[in-house]
């Protein structure tokens, strides 16, 4: 699972979706992987605007890799649209878990598949 | 404006229209369908010039090329005469280039000695360039469309045009994309042809991001790629995401294909439950949808309450919940399509980008086919709905659009109006 899809989703559970505060999920006992792929400038312009941003940073300091830059100094620099790249779609998570901040429900990633399946008092 | 003629290929009628209408609105291209008919192999179209008839048909599917139009005619003898009156203008243009001509024809044929003298009787364009076979400046085409006489293998020539070729279509992409060479599939594998319009009735482009919410073994993902989107998909059932081994995968048929840096990424949710967050919108959504027909349709949840509480109490050996481990396997109950249906009209409601396609597949029965069953929502505008015929069910692709506002006079709610598919279909869709 990509870092841009962490950013993408939230808690699943009844009491829990649609709302903000149920966002992002704490990556917990992970192991993470980077792949290398190419740089589509027309995709990262595209997800630029759709990251939350706030989000991010949340994330990537409970993953221990702080963000250097803003979203403002991106918008800029090419360089750092590429260290973007590098951090959202070349970084996976491969095994681990994500908890929801609001309920503390745990999801499961396996072999870089993440699970948002759900038990019967949860829908 | 000029005069372009586009040779559809004779697959899928219902689609072509469709097809031709959204890559125009994709290239901007003001495109009059009017002369469009569903048993015609031509289609004469006005265009600016060369470069739009490139862009209107170089993705296309359902499309075989397009020419540059000189001259139509019912016989060779009227085309003659049309072409010298027509298209004198242009033979000064290529009179020097390489070239070579072709002949094309529809349900009738002639021999190669007639298709020689066919060519040579337009030996009056008089064109001094040296004749290529391969690789030649210009292509020039006569275009034959014959009719079957009744009962019998004879036809008769019906009409004729002639015309410079300018692109082919994208339509050897279903040989590429062919189930039979690709790596992981399954039983609920889409052919590649067909997904491959879907994607182009989507509108999806370079930059896309791109949903399948019942990605299966990752068909729609493939297809949207190939057309740049970037794809995330989902399917309540893991394993088939999963798929054998790590030479059989998803993730392998991206490889296959050279797709790796289109492919975002897939994972298990149960469609009434998405985990993304609300502000999160796609470009576009492709879907086929489980039917219900091979193992029902099923969603998670548990209708007996007394196995949701003991669910809750079951524990491991170290006092943890069962739920909240990897292995659990959630219990699932069933569903039905229409609400199904809604369901995902309300999820594109919110997760589609202004402007932005839903294109989802829908089983219906043959007598039921008609495109007021199909259910309506004020934040999304049916656009059409083609239809693909099998003996006694149709699977019909409905294409929908995300309305920029939503006009408080629209805000009309239906539902799918239809039988129980999976009922009709083991009673062999007999009138209940």
């Amino acid at each position: 699972m990509k870092l841009l899809t962490l950013n993408f989703v939230q808690c699943a559970t009844r009491d829990c979706a649609g709302r903000q505060d149920a966002f992002p999920l704490a990556p917990q006992n992970v192991q993470l992987a980077a792949q290398e792929t190419d740089l589509d400038p027309d995709f990262m312009a595209n997800i630029l605007a759709k990251i939350d941003w706030p989000g991010l940073e949340t994330s990537l300091n409970q993953l221990g890799r702080p963000l250097t830059f803003t979203k403002e100094q991106v918008e800029q620099d090419q360089n750092l649209l590429k260290e973007l790249h590098s951090i959202l779609i070349e970084t996976t998570i491969q095994e681990g878990e994500l908890v929801c901040p609001r309920c503390s429900h745990i999801y499961h990633v396996k072999d870089g598949i993440a699970s948002f399946l759900l038990p019967p008092h949860l829908v | 404006m000029k005069k372009y003629l586009v040779l559809l290929a004779q697959a899928h009628e219902t689609f072509r229209e469709a097809e031709l209408q959204a890559l125009a609105s994709l290239y901007d291209i003001d495109l009059d369908l009017s002369s469009y008919s569903k048993n015609n192999p031509f289609l004469v179209v006005s265009l600016e010039d060369d470069e739009q008839a490139k862009n209107l048909v170089s993705r296309a599917i359902l499309v075989r090329s397009v020419f540059e139009l000189w001259s139509e005619g019912k016989d060779l003898a009227e085309l003659h005469e049309n072409t010298k009156r027509d298209s004198k203008d242009k033979w000064e243009l290529y009179k020097y280039c390489s070239f070579r001509f072709m002949v094309t024809s529809f349900q009738g044929s002639r021999p190669k000695q007639d298709q020689r003298e066919l060519i040579e009787s337009f030996s009056y364009l008089d064109f001094q360039g040296p004749i290529r076979m391969k690789d030649p400046d210009q292509v020039f085409c006569v275009l034959e469309d014959y009719d079957l006489i009744n009962g019998s293998k004879e036809s008769v020539l019906k009409h004729m045009c002639f015309g410079r070729w300018i692109a082919d279509s994208d339509r050897h992409a279903i040989d590429t994309y062919d189930l039979k060479r690709r790596d992981y599939i399954g039983t609920t594998s889409f052919e590649a042809e067909l997904a491959l319009v879907t994607c182009n009735i989507a509108k999806i482009t370079h930059g896309d991001l791109v949903y399948d919410p019942f990605a299966g073994t990752g068909s729609f993902l493939i297809a949207a790629a190939h057309y740049g989107g970037h794809v995330f998909g989902a399917d309540i059932d893991g394993r088939q995401l999963r798929g054998i081994g790590k030479k059989s995968n998803i993730d392998s048929n991206f490889i296959q294909y050279n797709l790796t840096s289109k492919y975002i990424d897939v994972f298990s949710s149960d469609f009434t439950h998405p985990p993304f967050r609300s502000t999160v919108q796609f470009n576009a959504i492709v879907c086929d949808p489980p039917y219900g027909v091979r193992e029902g349709l099923k969603v998670l949840g548990e209708e007996n309450q007394q196995r949701i509480e003991s669910s809750i109490s079951k524990l491991d050996k170290d006092g943890k919940p069962l739920y909240l481990k990897s292995t659990y396997i959630p219990p699932k109950k069933n569903y039905d399509f229409p609400s199904l249906f809604d369901d995902i009209l309300d999820f594109a409601s919110v997760h589609l980008v202004p402007g932005g396609r839903l294109c989802c597949w829908v089983p219906v029965s043959n007598s039921e086919v008609s495109s007021d069953i199909f259910p309506q929502h004020p934040a999304l505008h049916l656009i059409s709905v083609c239809v693909q015929e099998f003996n006694k069910w149709s699977r019909v692709l409905t294409i929908y659009e995300r309305r920029a506002s939503v006009e408080s006079t629209q805000s009309t709610r239906q539902s799918m109006r239809v039988g129980h598919f999976r009922n009709q279909y083991f009673s062999g869709f007999k009138d209940d």
